[in-house]
């Protein structure tokens, strides 16, 4: 009964199936279909991962690993061969993980500290991005990594028209594009909430959760070091002046700069006073984040490369 | 030849039925010297069971040291027990579980098909399903299996003793037990909580560690605790509603053995395909499908539609909704305009359905593979033109359990108008509460009782009733028809998508506020990052729903021909090759089910 009627009426759709997989398979590897960076957040940090996972790093010269804080600089601001495994809602441990996990081996990595260290490893990222079976088949199937979904191409298609190249944009060109997702009011609001949220003191707990997620981070920049020889600098992104003078954020930066003492670990310097603009306290707007990018540019490969 | 085979397999048993293949064994009174050694068997099994059950939680204690000394949970091991099943739990889980879209499962699947399947051990397929969804549930928390076991033993001990004892007051005293027991353990694991967090804050009561509310606080939620209680307390009353029909010995679904009895409603409430999310099962639809099941009466077309369907729903389009519709969440949704938000409260109203429409599918697909009929749980609900109509489409096992078991009881709407109206709201509230330990979701089934009742009142549902479909057609034009079904549609969908919003935002205050939020943003530009995204991976349900929509089923029927059936049938075809694709290369990468929460 199963056999002869059942499989017949299967077959046409599997015929479809393998048919559709096979030309998607060669329009990807023809390169017919531009890659894209992701339509969601979380897509977004798979595309990155994946891309350093698999992609050829001959040029690579720095990659930088952090949070959404670091995600938010545009990498080719700072300079050709430079990779950003930041990850949006992320950590900096995922970034080291991947790096430790992956046959590219950076000579510079950069890792962002903020508050953001007490965040753990995103296992399932991780997972997924090993996983024996799935590893496999997007090494030999580009269709199927993050960057090629169908669905992420098109929507990519539609942005790539709409958008102007920002890198091209004047800083004011720039500060119109943040007024159209949210008024003044709105971004006022999200400051005094992160301020709200920060002036209150770290508790025992976050201690030392910080301390033991310190150690974690200790234990992978010393492996990394260890086996890859890579300079490992540290550093924190500017936030807003009033999210930055609260309680729990000095306290924060005190206990970093405790359990990562300048005289062992590498930090880069901060960059000149001034008044950094953000969002919501702690995401820098477009221009902004551009400058700082540039001041990473100015500040890491040149220089660290001339202190080698 | 069906009847020749099954005389091979069951010597002395006639068949009574040879279309299920279902044993007729001949009911007779046992003997009171038989009954006697049942009830024995009946304890020494329940008292082993609490004996191996204390066993347990003592070695766990003993392994747990970090306590109070003078806490009075040093008398029992069970805080110790939760603090490890419990939070931790929780977290565990959501990330162990086996889910239908992982590597684990499939192989988990094929292991156990190819070991069900295989002759040798075609007299074991029971016993193989019991102890491969004993596996499948205890992978992520198997000090949880203990509760499910618990379960099985009170409706099968319950069921039993209804099926047999023949004085009326007596058997309604043990199915009352029964249904009462199976609601005190949902009420202890699911909502001891939410009790005791209400009653701490109207008396003031510490929650300290140690103390009683503490415990409450931190008891662990079994995984698919509210559906298998429900196919337990389902068991319970059709066993005696049918006894108190028939008035004989015999019951369709309680076997003379205990052992037997015992081994068919293990069975029942853990089979696996449907354990953790539904379809709720109802032993009457179930029990009579206990036999044994062959390779070739596989309904392979059937099997490879659902999971096809199922796994697309899920996996293209609820995993990648949840990307954007993410954004509806507190605080997020404060820095978007009023089109993007409730554009993505639209989109979540669609990955709601595909999430648990998509379980759904796969489970029924599953469960046909292992030989298994288990009910539809969506009928296109968001084609209803009325609450009522979306009521009979949507969660069917869910909103079928409901009526027949609580609805109908309570007079349904036999009893005059306010009664029924009175049944709606109490049904409805208590269906809000199944799916979760939070006000809100009992503030979810007012609203939408009052919807139904309010529907009832205007005589709005009977106006949209299926039957009358035809006659509508005939008397209003079509154009006519279609705009007027299009907006009723449109209402429902509006109705009920606002009604997601309690599901997405579970505090009060939150959803209040993103009602503001869609007023007091107008000024922001709609976010076609968010917006595009979330209609492109709508659409799908869109046309999904779209052929069964009632004018748009007229209006084909009219003019179907064969040559437009084949064409249908590419169609279909082309959609299913389609959907496998996309399975493969553009599935989100979300794992958890929204409705394993519930």
């Amino acid at each position: 009964m199963f056999a002869k009627f059942q499989l017949r009426s299967i077959l046409r759709p599997v015929l479809i199936f393998l048919f559709l997989m096979s030309f998607y398979q060669v329009l990807v590897s023809g390169g017919v279909l531009p890659a894209s960076d992701g339509a969601s957040l979380i897509q977004n940090n798979i595309v990155k991962a994946q891309r350093y996972v698999y992609e050829d790093d001959s040029d690579l010269k720095m990659v930088i690993v952090g949070s959404s804080l670091a995600a938010n600089l545009n990498v080719k601001q700072i300079g050709e061969g430079v990779k950003s495994i930041a990850l949006g809602g992320g950590s900096s441990k995922t970034g080291l993980e991947i790096i430790k996990r992956s046959k590219s081996k950076p000579p510079i990595v950069l890792v962002e500290m903020n508050d953001t260290i007490v965040r753990q490893i995103d296992a399932d990222l991780i997972d997924s991005l090993y996983h024996p079976i799935f590893y496999w088949m997007r090494q030999y199937l580009p269709m199927m990594r993050e960057e090629y979904r169908p669905i992420s191409v098109f929507i990519n298609s539609l942005k790539s028209r709409s958008q102007q190249n920002q890198k091209m944009m004047t800083r004011e060109e720039l500060d119109s594009l943040e007024g159209r997702n949210l008024t003044p009011e709105l971004t006022q609001k999200a400051i005094k909430n992160t301020v709200e949220i920060n002036s209150k003191p770290l508790s025992e707990k976050d201690i030392k959760s910080m301390k033991q997620e310190a150690d974690g981070i200790k234990n992978q920049i010393a492996e990394l070091k260890k086996n890859t020889g890579a300079k490992v600098v540290l550093f924190d992104i500017p936030l807003e002046s009033r999210v930055n003078a609260t309680l729990r954020l000095k306290q924060v930066r005190e206990l970093t700069k405790k359990l990562f003492p300048p005289d062992r670990f590498e930090w880069l310097p901060p960059p000149k006073e001034r008044e950094w603009r953000t969002n919501d306290g702690i995401h820098l707007i477009r221009s902004d984040a551009r400058d700082f990018a540039e001041y990473l540019r100015d500040n890491t490969i040149l220089n660290l490369r001339l202190k080698n | 030849m069906t009847q020749v085979r099954h005389a091979r397999r069951y010597p002395g048993v006639t068949d009574g039925c040879a279309g299920c293949r279902r044993p007729n064994v001949d009911y007779q009174r046992l003997p009171a010297s038989k009954e006697a050694s049942i009830h024995i068997a009946m304890i020494r099994l329940m008292l082993r069971f609490l004996a191996w059950a204390f066993l347990s939680l003592s070695v766990l204690s003993n392994i747990l040291k970090e306590r109070d000394p003078f806490s009075w949970s040093q008398l029992l091991p069970l805080p110790q027990l939760l603090d490890i099943v419990g939070h931790k739990r929780r977290k565990r889980a959501k990330s162990q579980t086996m889910l239908f879209n992982s590597i684990e499962f499939l192989v988990f699947f094929a292991i156990v098909f190819t070991i069900y399947y295989f002759p040798p051990l075609q007299n074991l397929q029971v016993p193989i399903l019991i102890i491969a969804s004993f596996i499948f549930y205890s992978w992520s928390a198997p000090a949880l299996l203990l509760i499910l076991l618990l379960s099985i033993i009170i409706n099968a001990t319950v069921s039993f003793q209804v099926a047999r004892i023949s004085d009326k007051k007596q058997r309604l005293f043990w199915a009352l037990s029964g249904v009462v027991l199976n609601v005190l353990i949902l009420s202890l694991f699911k909502y001891a909580g939410l009790l005791t967090n209400f009653v701490a804050d109207v008396f003031n009561i510490a929650r300290t560690e140690g103390s009683l509310a503490y415990l409450f606080l931190k008891l662990p939620l079994p995984l698919g605790i509210s559906f298998y209680t429900f196919e337990g307390i389902s068991l319970i009353v059709d066993v005696l509603t049918q006894k108190d029909k028939s008035e004989t010995d015999s019951n369709a679904y309680v076997s003379p053995n205990f052992t037997q009895h015992l081994l068919n409603t293990s069975f029942f409430i853990s089979f696996f395909p449907n354990l953790l999310s539904g379809p709720i099962l109802k032993s009457k639809t179930f029990y009579p499908q206990i036999a044994p099941k062959y390779f070739q009466d596989i309904p392979g077309n059937f099997i490879f539609r659902s999971l096809v369907v199922g796994y697309f729903l899920k996996m293209v389009i609820a995993d990648n909704l949840k990307d954007y519709t993410f954004w509806i969440s507190f605080p997020y949704y404060q820095g978007f305009g009023p089109i993007t938000n409730l554009t993505l409260l639209f989109g979540y109203s669609i990955q709601i359905f595909a999430d648990f429409a998509g379980y759904s599918l796969i489970a029924i697909g599953f469960a046909a593979a292992l030989g298994y009929k288990i009910p539809d749980n969506f009928d296109f609900p968001y084609i209803s033109r009325s609450l009522s109509e979306f009521w009979r489409r949507w969660h069917i096992s869910l909103s079928t359990w409901l009526r027949d078991y609580l609805y109908f009881p309570l007079g349904g709407n036999r009893k005059g108008k306010i009664r029924t109206y009175v049944n709606l709201m109490t049904v409805m509230t208590l269906g809000g509460l199944w799916h979760g330990a939070a006000w809100s979701y009992a503030v979810w089934g007012i609203y939408h009782g009052f919807g139904l009742a309010v529907e009832r009142f205007f005589g709005f549902d009977k106006s949209k009733n299926k039957s009358q479909e035809p006659n509508q057609a005939k008397t209003k034009p079509i154009w006519q028809q279609l705009l007027f079904d299009s907006l009723s549609v449109l209402g429902i969908f509006s109705f009920v998508s606002l009604g997601w919003l309690l599901f997405k935002l579970p505090r009060f205050e939150e959803a209040v506020d993103f009602a503001v939020t869609l007023v007091r943003n107008y000024k922001i530009r709609p976010g076609w990052s968010q917006i595009i995204p979330t209609l492109i991976f709508s659409i799908p349900v869109v046309i999904y729903h779209i052929p069964h929509f009632p004018t748009w089923k007229n209006m084909m029927k009219q003019e179907s021909t064969k040559n437009g059936q084949k064409v249908w049938s590419l169609y279909q075809d082309l959609a299913l090759g389609i959907m496998l694709a996309m399975i493969f290369l553009n599935s989100g990468s979300s794992k958890q089910f929204i409705y394993f929460q519930f």
